[in-house]
C-alpha cells in the first residue's frame, strides 16, 4: 500500500507526457505493474479501481472505441460505488487530492489534465474547485441582468446550477470553464446527458458562455441544422475525437485546421517588428537585440489587448532620467476610454527639477493647489480640445495674452469727442488726473461735466478761470473677449490620424498618449525641451506649454511624423473611392486620403538614392502654422449658431457669405524635392545602406532637420523609425520668443501721452492766446474781467 | 570603442540609438586591425562617426604610451582607408565653435566663417542696414577660412574634452606618469554608476590634481588625478545617467553633445565610449531642462 501511495503521489504531481499513456494498451493490471516498475508516473489511486480505471483512462487513450465511450454512465456509477466502498481507504487519498487542489491551482490545459485528472473521483476533478468561477459567474449575471434584488435572485439562480449539476453530474458546471478544451475533456469524460445539458445552457446563457465562441457557434448551427455549412457541427462525432485524429496531432489540431481552414497569404507589404528592425540595424539606427525582440512580442500583446488592427514601432525617445518607446496604432474612436489615463504611473521629482526655474515652480504649485480635486487625469486629454470655447476658463489661462490669439486690440481705436479746446493742450493732464482722483461710477463714465479749473496769475490776467461742460475721457473697461482656439482634429484625421502609445520598458505595459490639440503643437514649435521620461511630469518652459509632458511628446510624435515620415513615389497613392476627396481640395493640402498602392513596383536603387530626393514622397500630412492639417476658420460660426440663425432668418436675406481664404500646405504626396531648406542646409540626406553593394540593401533617408529621425524603402517594404532626443535641429541657438507687449491700461489718448514740461517760451506763448481768447470771450454775452474771477468761483461752487 | 569589441559591437553601439552594419561592423575590423598593426599601436579605439550632409567621417584612434597626452586620431570617410587628422590651432577650436554650417562629407571643403561678434569699432545696427551699408558691415567683421579636415580635428578634440567620459578606474597612471588604459579593471558597481563622481573627463586634467583627488573618500592616486563630471554646468543636467539592460549597462548620455555616450557593463571590464552625431554642441541646455 505504501509502495502505491508513493506511486500514486509521483503520478500526480508529474506531468504526464501524452505518448506514455498511449504506448498502454488492454490490460489494466500490466499496466499496473509496468508503472510500479518505472516507478511510475501513471495514475493509480488503488487497486480496486482497476475497473473504472479503464474505463477513464480514455480520456487521455485515443484508442478507445465509441462502444465503450456510451457506456460511459454504468462505469461512472461504479466509480461512485467503489468511491463509497473504498471511502475507509481512501480517505488519506483523498486528503492528498485536496492537498494537491489547494497547492496547484485549478488549471485549464491539457497538457496539465492529462496525467492527472483520469484517476481522480469525480469531486476531485476541476470543475468541483471552480466554485469561484461558478459564484462569479452566478454574480456576474445577477450584476448584468438584474440589479434589484440580487440576493433573492442569487438563491435561485445557485439552486438552479445545483440542481442542474445534480442531474448531469456536473456537466454544466464544467461548462464555466472558459476554454473549449475543457469543454471537450468534459465531453469525453461524461457522455451522459451532455447534450441536453449543453442545450439547456445555450439556450439560458447564449453560446458565450461557453468561452470559445467558434466552436460553439459551430455546434450551435450544428443543432439548428439549418446553416449548418462543411465545418457545421453535426453530431457527437464531429466534435469527439476519433482514433484516426491521434495520428494526426491530437484533437486540437484537429479542430485547428476545422477552425482556420487556410492560412493567410504571404503579403509583400505586411509590417513584421523584427523585421523593420533588421532593415534599421542595416540603415545604422537600432536598438539592443533583446529588445527588438521584447518590442516585438510586446507590439504582438498590445494588438491582441487592445484589439488593435495596424500597430507599428514608431521609435524611441530618450528622456533624461528613462527613454520612451513608442508605437503607433491605427485605433477605432469606440475603443478609446477615458479610463487610459487612470493609472499614470506616478511622477517623482528629481530633487534637482526646481534649480533653475524656482519662481516658476511656485506658481504652478498654487496652481496646482487650486487645481486639485478638479482636474482628473482622465480629463488631461481633453480639457485641451474642447472646452476652450468658454470665456471663462478664457480669462483665467489666456488674460494674460490679451490679443494674441484673436482677441481684439482695443487701443488703437480713435476715441472721438474728447479732445478739449485745441488752446489749453498741456492742461487737459491735470484734468484727466482729477478725474481719476474723483473716481465715477461706470454708468456716469464719459458724460460727467466737471469744472475745468484755471488759474491765472501774471501782470494783466489774474484770478481763476472756470471751463464748464467738459467731458471726462472715457475710463478703459477690459473687454475680454473669448479666445478662439481651433479645434482639435477628430480622432482617425490629421495629426490624429493614429493613436499612439507609450512605455518606459517594453517589458511593461503601453499608456496611451492623448490626441493633440493645435494649440499644443503651436506652443510646442516655441519651445525646446528634453523629455524627463516620467510622463506626467510638467513641462517648464516660456511660453506656457498647455499640458503635461505627456502632451508634449504627443505634439512632437505629431509633429517628426509630419515632417519626416516619406515613401518611395507610387508606395500611397489617393483613395479614389466614394469617399475621395475632390482634386481640388488636395492639391490645396485639405483633405485626401490614401491608401497602399497594392500594384507599386519598386523604384530602382538610382532613383531612390537620386540625391533630391524627387521620388521620396511625404505620406504624412503638413501641419499648418494653426497646429491642424486642414485649417480651420476660427471666426466662423458653429453648425448650430448658423442653424439657429437661418430659422430666425426665414424668409429674410441671408447674410453674404464671406470667402475667407485660410492657411494652406503642401499636399499628401508631395515630393521632398520639393522641401524647403533650413539655413542652407538639405532637408535630407539619401544612400544606400550598404555602400559597397548599393543593390543588396535598403536606401535610406535621413533628416538633417530631425536628427535621428529615417526612412527606408526595399523592394515593397518601407519604414520608418526616430531615434533621437525629440527636438528639432537649429542652426543657431534657440531663441525664446519675446514676452507679450504689456496690455494698454488706458485708451490711447492725449491724456497719457507723456508731455514735456512747456518751455518759458512756450508758456509766454501760451499766455498770449490765452488772452486773445479771452478777448473773444469778452465778446460774450457774459463779461470776464480783471479781477472778476471771484465770481466764478461762487458759481463753481454751486 | 575598443577594437576586440568591434565584432560583437551591435548591442554596445545601440546603446546610443546608432547602428554599425554588418559591412561597415567588418570592415572596421579588418582596418582598423591593419591600423593597429601598421603604427604598432598598443590599443585601437573606434571614436565614432560624424554625419555629414553627402557623407560620413568614421574616426578611429590609437595610442603608443600615453592615452590621454598622446592619442592619434585617424578619419576615414569609407571605414577603410584611414587619414591622420592634423593638429588642430587655436583658431580652429575658435572656428569650429562659431560656424553653423553642418559637416558636408569633403575634407577638403574650405567654409568661410565670420566672426560677427560686435566690437566697439563695429556694434550692432539699431536700424536695419541697407545693401551697401551691410556689406560695408559685414565687411569690418574678420572672415576667416576653415578648411574642413581641420574642422573634424577640432571638433573632435572638443567633443573629447566636454562631450566624452571615462568611467573611473578604467584609466590609470602608471608611475612614470604615462596614463594608459587598467587591464584589471574589472567595471563599476550599481551604486557607484548612478553617481556622477565616478565618472571622468576624457581629457588632460584642468582642475588642481589635489582637488581632484580630495573630492573622493576613498583617493586612489593613479585614478583620481582626473576631473570627476559632477562639476559640470548646467549643474545635474549636464549628463543623462541611465542604467539600462535590467541594471546591468550604465549609459551615460552628454546632453551638451547630444549623441556621446559612454557606456560599461556592470562589474565586467567592458567599457567605451561613441560618438555619433551631426557633431553639433547643444548650447541652448538652459531652455532645456
Amino acid at each position: 500500500m505504501s509502495q502505491q501511495q508513493f506511486g500514486k503521489d509521483q503520478s500526480i504531481r508529474s506531468t504526464k507526457p501524452l505518448e506514455s499513456s498511449r504506448e498502454i494498451t488492454g490490460d489494466v493490471k500490466i499496466e499496473q505493474s509496468e508503472e510500479m516498475g518505472e516507478g511510475s508516473h501513471i495514475a493509480i489511486p488503488s487497486g480496486d479501481h482497476s475497473q473504472p480505471l479503464s474505463a477513464m483512462s480514455l480520456v487521455s487513450e485515443g484508442q478507445e472505441d465509441e462502444d465503450e465511450l456510451l457506456g460511459e454512465e454504468e462505469r461512472i456509477e461504479d466509480e461512485d460505488e467503489t468511491d463509497q466502498e473504498s471511502a475507509g481507504d481512501e480517505q488519506q487519498e483523498e486528503l492528498d487530492y485536496d492537498l494537491l487542489a489547494l497547492q496547484s491551482p485549478p488549471s485549464s490545459t491539457f497538457s496539465q489534465m492529462a496525467g492527472k485528472v483520469r484517476a481522480m473521483p469525480l469531486r476531485d476533478k476541476p470543475a468541483y474547485r471552480n466554485v469561484v468561477k461558478y459564484v462569479r459567474t452566478i454574480l456576474e449575471e445577477l450584476v448584468n441582468k438584474n440589479t434589484e434584488g440580487v440576493l433573492r435572485h442569487f438563491g435561485e439562480w445557485s439552486m438552479r446550477i445545483i440542481k442542474s449539476l445534480k442531474n448531469t453530474r456536473g456537466v454544466p458546471q464544467e461548462l464555466f470553464m472558459p476554454t473549449a478544451i475543457n469543454y471537450i475533456y468534459t465531453l469525453r469524460s461524461f457522455t451522459f446527458g451532455w447534450k441536453d445539458a449543453i442545450e439547456e445552457y445555450i439556450h439560458e446563457y447564449g453560446p458565450e458562455i461557453l468561452g470559445e465562441d467558434a466552436i460553439m457557434e459551430k455546434l450551435r448551427l450544428g443543432m439548428e441544422g439549418e446553416d449548418a455549412g462543411e465545418d457545421g457541427i453535426k453530431t457527437i462525432d464531429d466534435v469527439v475525437l476519433k482514433p484516426d485524429d491521434w495520428d494526426e496531432g491530437g484533437y486540437m489540431h484537429y479542430l485547428d485546421r476545422k477552425a482556420e481552414p487556410k492560412e493567410p497569404p504571404f503579403d509583400e507589404f505586411e509590417y513584421v517588428t523584427l523585421e523593420q528592425m533588421s532593415f534599421f540595424d542595416e540603415v545604422g539606427i537600432g536598438i539592443p537585440r533583446h529588445e527588438q525582440y521584447e518590442i516585438h512580442m510586446a507590439l504582438f500583446r498590445l494588438s491582441k489587448v487592445r484589439n488593435l488592427t495596424e500597430v507599428r514601432f514608431w521609435g524611441k525617445i530618450f528622456g533624461l532620467y528613462q527613454d520612451y518607446y513608442i508605437a503607433e496604432a491605427a485605433m477605432k474612436p469606440e475603443d478609446m476610454k477615458l479610463d487610459d489615463f487612470d493609472d499614470l504611473p506616478e511622477y517623482e521629482e528629481s530633487e534637482y527639477v526646481g534649480e533653475y526655474c524656482e519662481d516658476l515652480l511656485i506658481e504652478e504649485l498654487s496652481e496646482e493647489a487650486q487645481l486639485d480635486g478638479e482636474l482628473e487625469p482622465e480629463e488631461i486629454g481633453e480639457l485641451y480640445g474642447e472646452e476652450y470655447g468658454e470665456e471663462q476658463e478664457m480669462g483665467e489661462t489666456y488674460g494674460e495674452f490679451y490679443g494674441e490669439y484673436g482677441g481684439e486690440d482695443l487701443s488703437m481705436k480713435p476715441q472721438p469727442e474728447l479732445i478739449p479746446p485745441p488752446s489749453v493742450t498741456f492742461d487737459v493732464l491735470t484734468v484727466a488726473q482729477m478725474g481719476y482722483e474723483t473716481e465715477v461710477e461706470e454708468e456716469g463714465l464719459g458724460e460727467q461735466e466737471s469744472v475745468f479749473e484755471l488759474e491765472v496769475d501774471d501782470g494783466k490776467l489774474k484770478g481763476k478761470m472756470m471751463l464748464r461742460n467738459y467731458k471726462l475721457p472715457q475710463l478703459p473697461r477690459i473687454k475680454e473677449k473669448p479666445i478662439k482656439l481651433p479645434p482639435m482634429e477628430d480622432p482617425g484625421e490629421g495629426t490624429n490620424k493614429f493613436v499612439f502609445f507609450v512605455t518606459n520598458d517594453p517589458k511593461s505595459d503601453w499608456i496611451r498618449l492623448p490626441h493633440v490639440t493645435p494649440e499644443q503643437i503651436v506652443v510646442a514649435r516655441q519651445i525646446r525641451k528634453f523629455f524627463t521620461g516620467y510622463l506626467t511630469s510638467r513641462v517648464n518652459s516660456y511660453p506656457k506649454f498647455p499640458g503635461i509632458e505627456m502632451n508634449l511628446l504627443r505634439a512632437q510624435i505629431a509633429r517628426i511624423s509630419a515632417g519626416t515620415q516619406v515613401s518611395p513615389a507610387g508606395y500611397y497613392r489617393f483613395d479614389e473611392g466614394e469617399e475621395a476627396a475632390d482634386a481640388f481640395d488636395i492639391a490645396a493640402g485639405q483633405g485626401g486620403k490614401i491608401v497602399l498602392n497594392r500594384d507599386f513596383e519598386p523604384l530602382t536603387v538610382k532613383d531612390l538614392t537620386d540625391p533630391t530626393c524627387t521620388f521620396w514622397v511625404h505620406h504624412t500630412s503638413h501641419i499648418l502654422k494653426q497646429g491642424r492639417t486642414v485649417w480651420y476658420n476660427v471666426n466662423q460660426k458653429g453648425p448650430k449658431e448658423r442653424g439657429e440663425e437661418a430659422e430666425d432668418e426665414e424668409g429674410e436675406e441671408a447674410p453674404p457669405f464671406k470667402e475667407v481664404i485660410g492657411e494652406k500646405g503642401p499636399p499628401l504626396l508631395t515630393s521632398c524635392a520639393e522641401d524647403l531648406f533650413m539655413e542652407a542646409i538639405p532637408p535630407w540626406t539619401v544612400k544606400p545602406a550598404i555602400e559597397l553593394a548599393p543593390h543588396e540593401g535598403c536606401v535610406f533617408v535621413r533628416s538633417n532637420l530631425w536628427p535621428g529621425s529615417y526612412s527606408f524603402a526595399f523592394g515593397r517594404k518601407i519604414g520608418f523609425m526616430y531615434h533621437g532626443w525629440g527636438v528639432k535641429a537649429l542652426t543657431y541657438g534657440y531663441t525664446p520668443p519675446p514676452p507679450y507687449l504689456p496690455m494698454k491700461e488706458y485708451p490711447l489718448g492725449p491724456q497719457i501721452i507723456e508731455i514735456t514740461d512747456p518751455t518759458p517760451y512756450q508758456e509766454e506763448e501760451y499766455r498770449l492766446k490765452l488772452a486773445e481768447w479771452l478777448k473773444k470771450k469778452e465778446k460774450q454775452p457774459m463779461p470776464m474781467g480783471e479781477g472778476e474771477g471771484g465770481e466764478g468761483e461762487g458759481v463753481e461752487d454751486d | 570603442m575598443d577594437l576586440e569589441h568591434i565584432s560583437t559591437s551591435h548591442d554596445l553601439v545601440a546603446l546610443s540609438g546608432n547602428t554599425l552594419n554588418i559591412e561597415k561592423n567588418s570592415l572596421l575590423q579588418s582596418s582598423l586591425t591593419v591600423l593597429l598593426n601598421d603604427n604598432h599601436f598598443r590599443k585601437v579605439y573606434f571614436w565614432g562617426k560624424i554625419f555629414g550632409l553627402d557623407a560620413d567621417y568614421y574616426v578611429a584612434f590609437g595610442y603608443h604610451k600615453d592615452l590621454l597626452r598622446k592619442p592619434i586620431y585617424y578619419y576615414s570617410k569609407n571605414a577603410i582607408d584611414w587619414v591622420m587628422l592634423p593638429k588642430p590651432t587655436k583658431t580652429d577650436y575658435f572656428l569650429c565653435q562659431i560656424i553653423t554650417t553642418r559637416f558636408m562629407g569633403d575634407p577638403a571643403l574650405q567654409t568661410n566663417v565670420v566672426d560677427d561678434k560686435p566690437t566697439e569699432e563695429n556694434p550692432i545696427p539699431k536700424e536695419p542696414l541697407k545693401v551697401e551699408e551691410r556689406n560695408l558691415y559685414w565687411r569690418k567683421h574678420p572672415t576667416y577660412i576653415l578648411k574642413e579636415e581641420d574642422r573634424i580635428a577640432a571638433t573632435v578634440k572638443l567633443i573629447n574634452k566636454q562631450g566624452i567620459v571615462v568611467p573611473r578606474g578604467a584609466l590609470y597612471k602608471q608611475p612614470n606618469g604615462d596614463i594608459v588604459h587598467n587591464e584589471s579593471w574589472y567595471g563599476m558597481n550599481f551604486e557607484d554608476s548612478k553617481l556622477l563622481t565616478s565618472y571622468f573627463h576624457f581629457r588632460k586634467p584642468e582642475n588642481r590634481w589635489d582637488d581632484n583627488v580630495t573630492k573622493k573618500i576613498n583617493y586612489n592616486y593613479a585614478y583620481d588625478f582626473m576631473d570627476p563630471i559632477d562639476g559640470d554646468i548646467p549643474l545635474h543636467f549636464a549628463w543623462s545617467c541611465q542604467v539600462v539592460n535590467t541594471n546591468r549597462t550604465a549609459i551615460l548620455r552628454s546632453l551638451t553633445w547630444p549623441g556621446a555616450i559612454s557606456y560599461n557593463i556592470l562589474e565586467s571590464p567592458v567599457w567605451g565610449f561613441l560618438y555619433f552625431g551631426p557633431a553639433k554642441k547643444n548650447i541652448d541646455i538652459p531652455f532645456m531642462i
